[in-house]
Order: structure tokens, then C-alpha cells, then sequence
């Protein structure tokens, strides 16, 4: 569910941009933006009071500190969030990619362009599913090791194609990648951490 | 959760470095690159850490 609810938004959110924008103009695309952020208030207004069942003792950075002294006596955290922190740099870098091959290579339309952002969450979206149905993959260093390979293999081929049909099954390929590098991640760090 | 939360920002860095590398060097290039230091940042961790491997 944590991988499915993001990925529904980025898979809507471009397309019905996309969809502003061709059949209206940017601005828009910047009203109905504008619109889904007063429902969001509006809902995030009706929602239930709830209390933390934990409360963090002492100010921001001494919690930060108290972080980094766990990852210091406990290495597969540290390695997790060393993963996180610069694998993203680096797989991170797909996203500029995108609009940069949707622009000088593809060169779609505003739609087409929701569409490749789509393709890219149904993707995650469907990994997620999957996942959920299978259970999960026991061991977490195959689950990652199929992620990077999976991501990296579809943003090479991503890279080298010029016909758009294809782009949209590479970018369903590196989305499927997500859920499984991201709830692995998620489910170590669970792990090898105590609720505070 | 701070930490990791500090980690995810590297995701802004990303942009920054993937839209430079676009500029300089182009879309195969930045792939490239992408493909090349992710796969090097997690062998990196699966080989230095045990605990991951055996995870």
C-alpha cells in the first residue's frame, strides 16, 4: 500500500496535467493543481485527532545525533542508509533523463508525455501488487540485486530507443524496480531499528 | 527516521547532477553514468557488508 498510493498519484497527476494542457493551456493545468490542493486541505481538515502512541524526547538535532549513533553500532543500517543515500544520487538521475529523451528524442505531445509517467507507475504499481500477492521476497539481497539490475537494464534500453511504444514498456520495467528496492530497504531498516 | 530522511534529500542532488550531466555530455552519457555509479554504490555495500549479503 505504501508503494501503490504514491504511484497512483504519479500516474494520474501527469496524465490529467497532460490532459489540461492539450485540450486548455498551462495555466490551466495550474488551476486544477490549485483545486486538487484545496480538496487535499479540506480532506487533511476532516481528518480524525489522533495522538502519537511514541513521543520523541529532546529537540531535532539531538534525535538526528542519537540517529547517527545507532547507524554507528549497528553496520546494516549504516549500509541501508549509505544504499539510500547514494544509489539514489545515481538511479536518481532517471529523472531529469525522462523529459530530456520525451523532448529531444521522442518528442511527444503533452499527453504522450503523461502517459511515459504513467507507464513508469503502472509499473510500480503492478510490482507492488505482485509483491503483495507472493508475499515479498525472503531474501532481501536478491530482492535489491533484482531492483538494480532490473532499473539499469530498462534505463539503458530506455536510453537507446527512439520509438515511444518501447519507452512506455522501459519505463514500466524501471517503475516495476521500485517496490522492490524500496520496501526492502524499508523492511531492513524496520528491522534493525527499535520504534524510537 | 531523521537520518533517513536526511538521506532521501540526495534525490534533490540527483536532479541537479542528471540536469548538468544533460547539459554537458547528453541523454547517453547521463545513463550511462546513472547506470554505472548505482550499480557501483550497491556492490560496494553487498561486498562490505556481510549482514546485507546474509540478509
Amino acid at each position: 500500500m505504501n508503494q501503490l498510493g504514491p504511484s497512483a498519484g504519479r500516474a494520474f497527476g501527469p496524465l490529467l496535467a497532460g490532459i489540461l494542457i492539450s485540450i486548455r493551456s498551462v495555466t490551466a493545468a495550474f488551476f486544477g493543481l490549485t483545486a486538487l490542493y484545496f480538496v487535499t486541505v479540506i480532506v487533511t481538515m476532516r481528518l480524525p485527532h489522533s495522538r502519537p502512541t511514541f513521543v520523541q524526547k529532546g529537540s531535532a538535532i539531538q534525535q538526528i545525533g542519537q540517529g547517527f549513533g545507532h547507524i554507528r553500532k549497528t553496520p546494516v543500517v549504516f549500509w541501508v542508509i549509505f544504499l539510500q543515500a547514494f544509489s539514489l544520487i545515481f538511479f536518481g538521475m532517471a529523472f531529469p533523463v525522462i523529459p530530456a529523451i520525451a523532448v529531444e528524442v521522442l518528442d511527444t505531445s503533452e499527453v504522450q508525455f503523461a502517459w511515459m509517467w504513467g507507464a513508469f507507475a503502472f509499473g510500480q504499481a503492478a510490482a507492488a501488487i505482485v509483491l503483495a500477492i507472493i508475499g515479498g521476497i525472503k531474501r532481501s539481497a536478491i530482492s535489491l540485486l533484482a531492483a538494480v539490475l532490473l532499473f539499469s537494464v530498462f534505463f539503458v534500453f530506455l536510453g537507446l530507443t527512439d520509438n515511444y511504444w518501447f519507452a512506455l514498456v522501459f519505463l514500466f520495467g524501471m517503475g516495476a524496480a521500485l517496490p522492490l528496492w524500496g520496501a526492502t530497504l524499508m523492511t531492513l531498516l524496520q528491522h534493525f531499528t527499535s520504534p524510537e | 527516521m531523521s537520518v533517513v530522511a536526511i538521506a532521501v534529500q540526495s534525490l534533490a542532488i540527483a536532479w541537479l547532477l542528471g540536469g548538468w550531466l544533460l547539459d554537458v555530455a547528453g541523454i547517453m552519457p547521463t545513463v550511462l553514468t546513472a547506470v554505472i555509479g548505482g550499480l557501483t554504490v550497491f556492490f560496494i555495500a553487498i561486498v562490505a557488508s556481510k549482514e546485507l549479503r546474509s540478509s
